[in-house]
């Protein structure tokens, strides 16, 4: 009985972890960086670098943009600039779901260059750029992770005696399964954490049965509820003319008892139109949804919500953990560094699987199952970061008024992956893959803070440094650390079993 | 803060692995008394709880607790990525 429990554990595990194991490496890089999303936004964006946000938000500059770009939308929101991202964000929802967005300088109100900046990796890791489906998918990895976990441990058979067992030059799958072990083991409170929690933050959309019995199916509306955000129906009249926004920070400041960090407008054209103001989630563990909304054509208050209720508020502490907006830098710095470890340990177990199947692999062909998973492996888990690099430096290298420049960030991070996928599965093969996309990468890293350094001398590390801008300076010098650890894996010697296996595999017909 | 905190994990899980025969051994190259691994231990398990007060004090009730599971993880993994590169073998 205990037996084949273990082995049906074992068996969940390998093939939850392989059938998810790429798509939660794209999930997991992506979260890694979103740890940073704000501060990588703020450095995409060179031409705000050397100027301080004002102490007052200046909404009023970014809805004059979203008149311009969007009269009639469902509903205009902004971003006052802050210490983290000094731009003023100008977005907004048409009626049909269309989304715009441009960034601002907050001084002059002037759009700059557009980036997909850190915002890019934050949608990826939680949608991967794939609307409701993506975010179903993200979903799914994230139980099967759990799923993954739990068997993981259960299966270890060795779990308190290999504690702290990492063998880093032991011969094949070994020194693969210690890492895969230690980073699992070690980091397991983390990861149970980081997928229960991710999981949870969309619980209303995967478990629905509730939100289609009280609220015809819309989260929206259980949402607006369970938050008490105040909302009214559109009237059909024209709006005379939008009160000023920013006279009214003052008021909402002094409700919330905190510094406002956003503002929206509903239905802007409307003259039941809605201005709302909200705080950020820096204060507590909990996400503080709370608003106060005044009348969009006099400027009189209209309403503040309550303080949530117990309910809610256990959810937005759920969501505050993951998300890890308190805490200051040094909690991102945390959980950056266990996201790192989260990467390793998905990218070991999937070495694991192949190691343990060596000699199958080395006979299967290209064409079989096998190949398939050498292919994804080297494309996702090599090719991925390799990608990441390429759009940095597009940051720095496509010319500023290019329009749209936004999309041509990310097209150059999804050429630069498929290219890198292809030429890491074709060279694989011939056990060069991983070293040259690893190489590759680690030049890449290498050149950011130099292409910086030629392109935006006034963003890259000697300005920053000496202007204190410690969150620019810091990207470069993350950049350089990890250019260091791609270098070792890509330079690293080959331990003799690889060599053997090499050498197999060349004289396979 | 935050690098203290770790550091004195850090510090928490090698003495508890140096307590351990196996470890003692890789690291220092004999095997340790009865007596040495229990102080050891001890000294150990010490240095992970006090982390705990360390926390409290700094973040308060409602994050410090998140810092010092932080603080465990990442002490824990990076002395076993420490150990790999201080063992004689």
């Amino acid at each position: 009985m205990k037996e084949s429990f273990l082995k049906s554990m074992a068996w969940l595990h390998t093939w939850s972890g392989l059938l998810v194991g790429w798509l939660l490496f794209v999930i997991f890089v992506g979260g890694t960086i979103a740890c940073f999303d704000a501060e990588l936004d703020d450095w995409m964006r060179p031409a705000l670098h050397a100027t301080a946000a004002p102490q007052t938000p200046r909404f009023d500059a970014a809805f004059a943009l979203s008149r311009q770009q969007a009269p009639d939308a469902h509903v205009w929101w902004a971003h006052r600039g802050d210490s983290r991202d000094r731009a003023l964000e100008s977005y907004w929802v048409l009626d049909d779901g269309t989304e715009g967005q441009v960034a601002l300088d907050p001084g002059t109100g002037e759009p700059v260059p557009g980036t997909a900046g850190g915002e890019f990796f934050f949608t990826l890791h939680y949608n991967l750029h794939a609307g409701l489906p993506g975010m179903y998918l993200v979903g799914l990895a994230g139980m099967l992770m759990l799923v993954a976990l739990i068997a993981g441990v259960l299966i270890h058979k060795r779990i308190f005696k290999d504690f702290f067992t990492f063998r880093p030059r032991a011969r094949g799958q070994r020194a693969w399964l210690d890492g895969h072990n230690v980073t699992g083991v070690l980091g397991l409170p983390f990861h149970l954490m980081i997928a229960y929690t991710g999981v949870a933050i969309f619980t209303a959309s995967y478990m629905f049965g509730g939100i289609n019995a009280a609220y015809d199916g819309s989260v929206e509306r259980f949402f607006a509820e369970a938050g008490d955000f105040y909302e009214r129906p559109e009237t059909g009249e024209p709006l005379q003319r939008l009160h000023p926004v920013d006279p009214l920070v003052a008021d909402a400041e002094r409700r919330l008892g905190v510094p406002v960090d956003w503002a929206s407008v509903h239905h802007p054209a409307d003259s039941s139109a809605v201005i709302a103001f909200g705080t950020d989630h820096s204060r507590r563990v909990a996400w503080d949804m709370r608003q106060v909304s005044y009348d969009g054509e006099t400027g009189a208050f209209l309403h503040q919500s309550r303080e949530p209720g117990a309910g809610y508020t256990s959810y937005a502490y759920l969501g505050g953990m993951h998300m890890a907006q308190f805490g200051g830098p040094a909690l991102r710095w945390l959980y950056f560094l266990m996201g790192v470890a989260g990467c390793v340990m998905i990218a070991s177990g999937l070495q694991v699987w192949v190691r343990k199947r060596e000699k199958r692999v080395a006979q299967a062909g290209a064409l079989s199952g096998y190949g398939l998973v050498l292919g994804l492996n080297v494309g996702v888990v090599a090719g991925m970061p390799l990608a990441c690099v390429a759009m940095l430096l597009a940051n720095r290298l496509l010319p500023a008024a290019l329009p749209d420049r936004a999309a041509s960030e990310v097209a150059v991070f999804c050429a630069s992956w498929i290219l890198a996928a292809l030429w890491g599965a074709w060279r694989t093969r011939r056990g060069r893959g991983w070293r040259e996309l690893f190489g590759a990468t680690a030049l890449g890293l290498v050149a950011v803070p130099v292409v910086n350094l030629a392109a935006t001398p006034d963003s890259a590390l000697p300005a920053t440094l000496a202007r204190g801008e410690l969150a620019l300076a810091a990207v470069d010098l993350t950049l350089l650390a990890f250019a260091t650890a791609f270098g070792w894996l890509a330079l690293r010697r080959p331990g003799r079993a690889v060599q053997a296996e090499l050498q197999a595999r060349l004289e396979a017909p | 803060m935050a690098v203290l905190i770790v550091l004195t994990c850090l510090l928490g899980w090698a003495l508890l692995s140096l307590g351990l025969a196996r470890h003692h051994i890789a690291l220092l190259g004999h095997e340790p008394a009865l007596q040495r691994t229990r102080r050891l231990r001890a000294a150990g398990w010490i240095l992970l709880a006090l982390a705990l007060p360390a926390c409290l004090g700094a973040y308060g009730w409602g994050q410090g607790p998140i810092f010092w599971a932080s603080g465990l993880v990442l002490g824990a993994i990076l002395w076993v990525l420490l150990m790999g590169m201080l063992s004689r073998s």
